[in-house]
C-alpha cells in the first residue's frame, strides 16, 4: 500500500453560536496520498472550508475548536501542535490558496516583496536571493514579463494574475500539500481554465498533493483523482473520480451531478436540489440529507448511517441507508 | 476601503499624494514657510548677527534699529539672534517629540487593535487615562517630576502625543486585520509580529504621517507654553516660549521682546497646519479620485 501523506481521522470541529457549541464538521475521516488530488465537494455551508482551516489550524479563536480527531501529516498529529511548530509548517510544507485573489494580496506591498517575504521567512535566504527566487516563481506560474511584474502592486494586476501570484507565494515554501479553497470561483470561466491547467501542471511538476475545495462538478472532473462529497459536515461519499461520475451512489451526489447546467440542454431542464443545507445548530437527528432526499425511508430520520465501503477495491464508500445497502447487496462495484 | 487610501500601494500613493498636494496652493505655502523656518534654524550659526547669549547691558531694551534688526531684550541680547537659535530648539523639540510619541503610540495602537481582548482593554485604558489629562498639565507633571530640561521636555510632549497616535493606529488595524490578505499571511506561516509590522503598518503609514505633521504644530506650541511658564529649557538657552516669558517683565514699555518670538511661533504653527491640511486632503481618497 502506498504511503499516506495526510490521514484525517474522526475530525470534529465546533463553532460557538449564541446557544452553545455546534459541530460544523463531524467525524470526518479521509486520507491523501502523495501526488494525489482530492476534491472536497459540496454546496455552501457543508463544511468544506472548515475542513481546510482545521487542517491548517487556522480556525478563528475564540469561537471555534477541534473537539476530537487527529490530522496526521507524515504520521505527526497536527491537532494540538504548538503554534510555533505549526507556523513553520504553514507556508512551507502546507500551503493554502484562497477564493478571493482580489483581496488576498497586501495592497501596500509589491508582488515581488510579497513572494520574496515567504522565501526568506521560511528558507532563510537573503533578501536579494529571495527576490531572484520570486522572479523564478513568477516565471513558474507563467506570468508574462515576470521581471517587470516584480515591482507591480496588486492593483496593477487582473484577478487571474493575482491568483497566479497567490499560487507563486504558496509554492515558495515548496509545499507537499496544497490546500486550494475554491481558487477559481471568483474568476472568469476562461481564466478558470487557465488557472486549473496551471495548478495541474505544477502539481505534476513539483510532485505535490492537493486538496481542492470546490462546489463545481466540472472543476472536479478536471482536476481530481478522488472525490469526497460532503454534506452537513459529514462525508456522504468518497470515490475515485471516474467511479463517482459513472456511478454516483449517494442521492446527494446524484442530485449534485444532475444539477450541473449543461450547454446541450434547455435552461428549464436545470435540476436544482430543493431546500438548503440546514444550519449547524438545526441539524436533524438522522441522516442530514434526509429532508431533501427523494429516496428516504423511516430509518433515515432516526439514525445517521455509517460510511460503508461498497466496492471490492475498498475505495468507494458511501453513507446512506438506502443506497449503501442496495449497492452492497447487488455486489455492485465498478472499481 | 475608503479608510485605506493606501490601497494603491505605497509608490502610487506617493505619486497621487503629490498630485493632489499640487492642487492645493495653501499646502505649498505651508511647505515653503516651513522650509524657510528650517533653513533659518540650520543656518543660525552663520546668519545670526550676534551671539544669542552675549549680554550687552549698555544696549538693553533698545528698539529695532540697524544694529539690532529686532531690538534687544532686558539683558541687551540681540532678539533676532535669539530667535534664530531658538528655532533650532523649538523645531527639533517639536519634531523629535512627535516622532517619539508616534513610534510609541503606533506600536501600542497596532498591538491593541491586532491582539484585541485584554491587550486592547489594557493598552487603550492606559491611553485614555493619558488622554484625559490636559496636554499642558501632563507636561507640567512630567517636567515637575523629572526636572526642567530639554530631554524631559521632549519626553513630556511625546507622552501627550503618544495616545493620539495609538488611537489613530488602532482603528484601521482592527478593520485591516479582518481582511483576506492578513488571513493569507497567516496561512503563509507568518508570525503575528511580522503581520503587524510588515503587513498592517505599511497600510496605515499615510494617515500617521498626516497626523504627525499636524501634531508637530501642537508640539511647538506646547514647548512654547511650557517654556513660558518656566518649565522648559533653562536660561540662558534661547527658546521661543522662554523669550516670550522673559519679555513679560517689560511687556508694557517694550512689548516687541515678546511679540517677535510670538510671530515666529505663529508662522511655524501655521506652516505645519497648512502642510498637514494639504497632506490630509491629498491622502483622502474621496478628494484624490475627484
Amino acid at each position: 500500500m502506498e504511503e499516506k501523506l495526510l490521514v484525517v481521522e474522526n475530525l470534529t470541529t465546533s463553532f460557538h453560536l449564541q446557544n452553545g457549541w455546534f459541530s460544523a464538521i463531524e467525524d470526518l475521516s479521509f486520507t491523501l496520498s502523495s501526488n494525489e488530488t482530492l476534491a472536497l465537494v459540496g454546496e455552501s455551508g457543508c463544511g468544506k472550508s472548515v475542513t481546510a482551516y482545521s487542517i491548517m489550524n487556522l480556525l478563528p479563536k475564540p469561537g471555534s475548536r477541534i473537539d476530537r480527531g487527529s490530522v496526521l501529516f507524515h504520521g505527526k498529529d497536527l491537532v494540538g501542535l504548538p503554534e510555533a511548530e505549526m507556523r513553520s509548517l504553514r507556508g512551507s510544507k502546507l500551503a493554502m490558496i484562497f477564493q478571493e485573489p482580489m483581496t488576498s494580496l497586501n495592497p501596500a506591498l509589491t508582488v515581488g516583496q510579497q513572494i520574496a517575504e515567504v522565501l526568506y521567512y521560511h528558507n532563510g535566504t537573503s533578501k536579494k536571493e529571495a527576490l531572484k527566487g520570486a522572479l523564478e516563481l513568477l516565471d513558474q506560474v507563467k506570468i508574462p514579463a515576470a521581471a517587470t511584474r516584480l515591482n507591480d502592486y496588486p492593483h496593477h494586476l487582473s484577478g487571474g494574475m493575482r491568483q497566479r501570484v497567490m499560487i507563486a507565494m504558496a509554492l515558495a515554501g515548496r509545499p507537499e500539500i496544497m490546500l486550494a479553497d475554491e481558487p477559481t470561483t471568483a474568476l472568469d470561466v476562461t481564466i478558470q481554465a487557465q488557472v486549473l491547467a496551471l495548478l495541474d501542471d505544477l502539481k505534476r511538476e513539483l510532485k505535490m498533493s492537493m486538496i481542492f475545495i470546490t462546489h463545481d462538478m466540472g472543476v472536479v472532473a478536471r482536476v481530481a483523482d478522488r472525490v469526497a462529497v460532503m454534506y452537513g459536515g459529514y462525508l456522504a461519499e468518497v470515490a475515485p473520480v471516474e467511479n463517482l461520475f459513472a456511478n454516483p451512489v449517494h442521492p446527494y451526489t446524484e442530485a449534485l451531478l444532475k444539477s450541473v447546467p449543461r450547454l446541450d440542454r434547455d435552461i428549464n431542464d436545470l435540476n436544482p436540489i430543493p431546500g438548503l443545507v440546514p444550519s449547524i445548530d438545526r441539524m436533524p437527528k438522522g441522516c442530514r440529507f434526509a429532508e431533501r432526499c427523494e429516496h428516504k425511508i423511516d430509518v433515515c430520520e432516526q439514525q445517521m448511517p455509517d460510511l460503508t465501503s461498497i466496492s471490492d477495491a475498498g475505495n468507494h464508500s458511501v453513507r446512506c441507508w438506502v443506497r449503501g445497502a442496495q449497492a452492497t447487496s447487488n455486489g455492485e462495484s465498478q472499481a | 476601503m475608503s479608510l485605506f487610501p493606501k490601497a494603491g500601494g505605497l509608490r502610487r500613493t506617493i505619486r497621487d499624494t503629490i498630485r493632489v498636494f499640487n492642487r492645493n496652493k495653501t499646502s505649498w505655502a505651508g511647505l515653503v514657510l516651513l522650509l524657510f523656518m528650517v533653513s533659518l534654524a540650520v543656518l543660525a550659526p552663520w546668519i545670526s548677527p550676534y551671539d544669542p547669549i552675549d549680554q550687552n547691558i549698555l544696549e538693553r531694551l533698545s528698539p529695532a534699529s540697524a544694529e539690532h534688526l529686532l531690538g534687544t531684550d532686558h539683558f541687551g541680547r540681540d532678539i533676532l539672534s535669539r530667535i534664530l537659535w531658538g528655532a533650532r530648539i523649538s523645531l527639533s523639540v517639536g519634531t523629535i517629540s512627535v516622532l517619539m510619541g508616534m513610534a510609541v503610540g503606533t506600536v501600542l495602537g497596532i498591538l491593541a487593535g491586532y491582539k484585541g481582548k485584554y491587550w486592547d482593554y489594557m493598552i487603550m485604558g492606559v491611553m485614555d487615562v493619558f488622554m484625559a489629562i490636559p496636554t499642558l498639565l501632563m507636561g507640567l507633571m512630567v517636567v515637575a517630576v523629572l526636572g526642567p530640561n530639554l530631554v524631559n521636555l521632549t519626553i513630556a510632549i511625546a507622552l501627550t502625543v503618544a495616545p493620539r497616535f495609538a488611537r489613530i493606529a488602532r482603528a484601521p488595524t482592527i478593520s485591516i486585520k479582518n481582511r483576506d490578505f492578513v488571513e493569507a499571511g497567516r496561512a503563509m506561516g507568518f508570525s503575528d509580529l511580522r503581520i503587524m509590522a510588515g503587513h498592517i503598518f505599511p497600510n496605515i503609514l499615510g494617515e500617521l504621517i498626516v497626523m504627525g505633521s499636524l501634531w508637530i504644530a501642537t508640539a511647538v506650541r506646547i514647548e512654547a507654553s511650557l517654556s513660558f511658564i518656566g518649565l522648559g529649557v533653562k536660561p540662558p538657552t534661547p527658546t521661543w516660549g522662554g523669550m516670550i516669558r522673559e519679555g513679560f517683565q517689560n511687556i508694557l514699555s517694550d512689548p516687541w521682546i515678546s511679540i517677535y518670538p510670538g510671530i515666529f511661533i505663529l508662522i511655524t504653527v501655521l506652516a505645519f497646519n497648512m502642510l498637514g491640511d494639504g497632506l490630509r486632503d491629498a491622502i483622502d481618497p474621496k478628494l484624490r479620485n475627484s
